[in-house]
Order: structure tokens, then sequence, then C-alpha cells
């Protein structure tokens, strides 16, 4: 508890990879992180939609964050095992998201923030860049990515 | 001045949310339950225990939904209040409630949005054609829904105005309109209303109030309907009793699982490929000597069919629609079991997709996606 700082910049964040790069998102959006189910596809929905998996009783709806935050999909991540679904919770709208490989838990300065020009920024739905070290860890915009999916009608 | 809803529920000091995980926890004990019996392990002494559990979880069900169901009467309350909050004393208010059970939280959800359809009509109210202002809900039950029909005697639309506004918009859709029915008229403009945001000849924003009525109740699972009758418009509303539990016709298309709701369907049948004739381009069956369209599920879902149906198959399977006046054929691959199923929302992010109104889990833990009837026709 010490190492946080009193002025409550450095948050807690999960990291992850997607493709190549790592992303992170704050750990109090994440629900869970499971082993992806089966995943059932939803016809007349779009490239953005994964399916639906049986959380429990609940059906909630996996996003395709490659898509979603225009990953390179050409560089597809050959560790099959690692890959896992965190469930997120965003305002009570639940979603879920594969990832490649888990990272863990950081914490991170937003003060420190390296940001993209902004039209990047916000067509990638990224909230900020962290460099740690040699890595740069890019924050997504889960709110953003809700928000913008709410709008998407499928008729 | 701020609006203010009374919400229905906080007087029975009753926790819904606490409500809807022991309804979900209930789901899932059903779910288990199918399970088990499924196994075919249990033999004698412990058969009975399965039918005891089975007594148990019937009996559970039924009256968690006895405590969530609330007289609709109290739902018309709330708009008298609302009458009397607006001072409006022109107005002649005729409600019969018919003593319709609803769901608490169906109730809770739909109160805004009518009580806002409510008075914004109220605001629409003009008194140079009628000596008294006179408005009449109805509710009563439809199989497992409610229908609210809402006539108000000033709402009124003038047909030919609604053919100037058709021709100018819908330029798609050049039918000649003089062999459309007034129905029909009333459910392209609708669809307009819905599609161009800008259509400015608003019949006196009647059709705003409806569309955002529409809008606000696609999260229930509700529909709304115009009709119209001797030029007075009437407001149809149907909303589902409850989230409740419901038996439906389990179905294969392209080796994925889906689900229809038994009330949708009027009948299933195996037809052969000689039954289906064409009518202007349109592939039909005669049914009861009506001929009816013949509508592929691969179509509705956007699947591809890797042959072509007709060219491989000798018979196919089809399912009757029974959806309002409109009936169809419906082709699927198989047509499996009857079973009770839940229904489970998709969530909000997947709340308006084309021909599924949602989901349900079934025994193995398996998702089947529900397919909306009223939708694809």
């Amino acid at each position: 508890m010490d190492k946080t700082k009193a002025r409550g910049l450095k948050e807690q964040f999960i990291t992850f990879e997607i493709g190549t790069e790592i992303y992170g998102i704050e750990l109090r959006d994440s629900k869970e992180i499971i082993l992806p189910p089966e995943i059932k596809n939803v016809p007349n929905t779009g490239d953005d939609i994964i399916g639906v998996i049986n959380l429990r009783g609940r059906v909630v709806p996996i996003l395709n964050f490659k898509y979603i935050l225009n990953v390179d999909t050409n560089t597809q991540s050959a560790k099959k095992n690692e890959k896992r679904i965190i469930i997120t919770n965003i305002e009570g709208v639940l979603a879920g998201f594969v990832v490649d490989e888990m990272q863990g838990v950081i914490n991170l300065d937003s003060d420190k923030a390296k940001t993209q020009d902004e039209e990047k920024r916000k067509e990638k739905h990224l909230k900020w860049i962290s460099a740690e070290g040699d890595t740069l860890i890019s924050i997504i915009d889960l709110r953003s990515v809700i928000e913008s999916q709410k709008e998407v009608a499928y008729d | 001045m701020e609006e203010k809803y009374i919400n229905i529920n906080q007087e029975n000091n009753l926790d819904l949310d606490n409500l809807d995980t022991i309804m979900e926890l209930i789901g899932e004990l059903l779910i288990n339950k199918s399970r088990l019996e499924s196994l075919e392990l249990l033999k004698g002494e412990s058969k009975d225990i399965l039918s005891q559990l089975d007594r148990v979880t019937m009996e559970l069900h039924h009256n968690i939904m006895k405590i969530r169901m609330i007289s609709i009467s109290n739902f018309f309350d709330k708009i008298k209040d609302k009458k009397n909050q607006l001072a409006d004393n022109e107005l002649k208010l005729n409600l019969y409630d018919q003593d319709v059970k609803i769901d608490r939280n169906i109730a809770d959800k739909l109160l805004k949005p009518l009580l806002n359809y409510f008075a914004n009509s109220l605001k629409r109210k003009d008194l140079s054609t009628v000596n008294e202002a006179e408005m009449t809900i109805r509710a009563h039950k439809e199989g497992n829904d409610i229908e609210i029909v809402i006539e108000d005697n000033w709402s009124q639309i003038e047909l030919d105005k609604v053919d100037a506004i058709i021709s100018e918009y819908d330029v798609d859709n050049k039918k000649d309109l003089a062999s459309v029915t007034k129905e029909e008229k009333l459910k392209i403009l609708f669809n307009l209303r819905e599609d161009s945001k800008n259509l400015t000849k608003d019949l006196n924003g009647f059709l705003k109030d409806v569309t955002i009525l529409k809008e606000e109740l696609k999260t229930l699972n509700g529909s709304v309907k115009i009709k119209e009758y001797e030029k007075r418009i009437s407001l149809q509303i149907i909303i589902p009793l409850t989230f409740a539990i419901a038996q439906a016709l389990m179905v294969k298309i392209k080796e994925d699982l889906f689900a229809i709701p038994v009330e949708d369907i009027k009948e299933t049948k195996r037809i052969s490929k000689s039954e289906i004739k064409k009518v202007k381009d349109e592939e039909v069956i005669i049914y009861r000597e009506q001929s009816i369209p013949l509508i592929d599920s691969y179509k509705c879902l956007n699947l591809e069919r890797e042959a072509d149906i007709l060219d491989n198959q000798e018979e196919l399977e089809i399912l009757i629609t029974n959806s309002e006046q409109k009936m169809a054929a419906l082709i699927v691959d198989e047509l499996l079991n009857q079973q009770d199923i839940v229904f489970k929302s998709m969530g909000e992010l997947l709340q308006d997709v084309k021909n599924i109104s949602g989901a349900t889990i079934i025994g193995d833990g398996e998702i089947a996606l529900i397919l909306d009837i009223n939708d694809i026709i």
C-alpha cells in the first residue's frame, strides 16, 4: 500500500499481449480472467463481435479487439495455449475480449504518459501510452470502446 | 420543472436486483436439473429424488414469479397521478386494466417512457376538431405478452399527407401507393421516420413521440405499432409479461442450435420440392388455401449455403410462423425437440441484432440463440 503515492497518480493496470503489442487496462475495470470457453457465433453482427460465451449462466458478448484496436492481424501470436479472455465491467455493461498472453499487474504513473498524436489515439481507443524501460504499454480506453460499441446497430 | 417519476417498486420495499439474482439462480438450477435427467443414470429410489427435485424447482420458480408480478392497475395509477400533476382538467381519461399482472421489473422500466409519451401526447392535444379531449388506455393479456392500446381523439392522420411524405422520402420504395393498404403505409412511414432523422414533415410530432417510445422499449423486447381507424390513430404497445421461462422448439441451422418460441409457431411440416411455387420471383407455398412466402433461415442469418437447397433435397423441413395476421414458412435444416428455455439478454451491446431476440443456455451449457420471428417476417 505504501508504494502507491499519496497523490494517487499511480494506478494498477493489468497488462497483456494482443498481436505483438502490449496493452493494458485499469485493474478495477476487469471482473475476471478466464480460459477461453466455446464462443458462440452470433449471425448478423459485424467484425467487431466474435460471439457470445456462457459465463456461469450469463450470456456475455466477446469483442474482437484485434479489429476494434486495429491490431495488425498478420502477426498471429503463436502461443495458442496462453490465450485468455478478460471480462470487463464498464458501468454495468459486461463484455469480454481475447488476449494472446497475459503479462501481469503493474503500477503505472499516468503523469509519465507518452501520448501519440491525438487523432491516432482517438481512432484506436487508446487513453495514453506508457513507456516502461524499452517496452511501450498502450492503455486501452475501455469506456470509449464500450460507448462506441453501444452505437453500433446490427439491423 | 424537474420531472418526477415514482418508482413502482420502492413502495413495496423490494430489492429487484436480489430478485433478479434469485431468478438467475433458479434458471441455473433448472438447467442443471435437466442435465441430471439427461444422464439417465438414476434408477429406482434415486429417480424418486429426481422427481422431488423437479417438483421443488418448479414450485420455487412459480412462487418467485408470483412475487415478481404486480397488478397493472398500480401502473395506471401513475398515469392518473401524472394527469393530476400536469393539472389537465380538459382530458377525459379512460383506463381499463382488466386485472392484468405484469413483472415488476418490466413495469418499472416501462413507466418512464409511457409517462413521457402520455405527457407529450397531451401537448399535441388539439381541441379545434373535438368537443372534449378523450384518451383511452387499455391493457390486456395476449399469450405471453401484454398489449397496451392507447387511443385518443385528437391524433389524426391524413392519408394524403402520408402519401406525400412517402413519395418524397422513400425513394427506393417506388410502390404504387394506391395499391398499398393504410396499415402498410403507416409502417413505411414509421420506418422512414427511423431511417431519416431529418424527416421534417412530422405529423404534429406524433411520429417523433412514437419513435422515442419505441427506442426506449427496445431494452424490454417490446414493440410499438401504429394503427389507423377512421383517420384516428391508435398506438399498440406489446411487451412481454415477464422474462420468464418459455417453451421453445429447438432447430438446427447450419450445424448450429437455435430456439424458436412455441407461441410463434403454428405448425411444423415437411414439404416436398414440388410444393414450392414461384409468384413474381418470390417463392411461396400453399398453406390452408393461402399462398404464403417461403423464407430461408440461412438468408435471415446471413449464412452461406454450400449448395442450393433445392438441388440437393427432395424434401424440406419448414415451420409455419404464427405472427399476427401474417404467415410465412421458414426453412430450417432440422426440427429437434421442444423444451423449456430461460430467456437471456445478450447484453446492451447486442440488443439490436437483426432477427435474433436473445439467447438461452441449454442443458450442457451450450448457448442457443433465439430467433425473432416477428423481425424475420
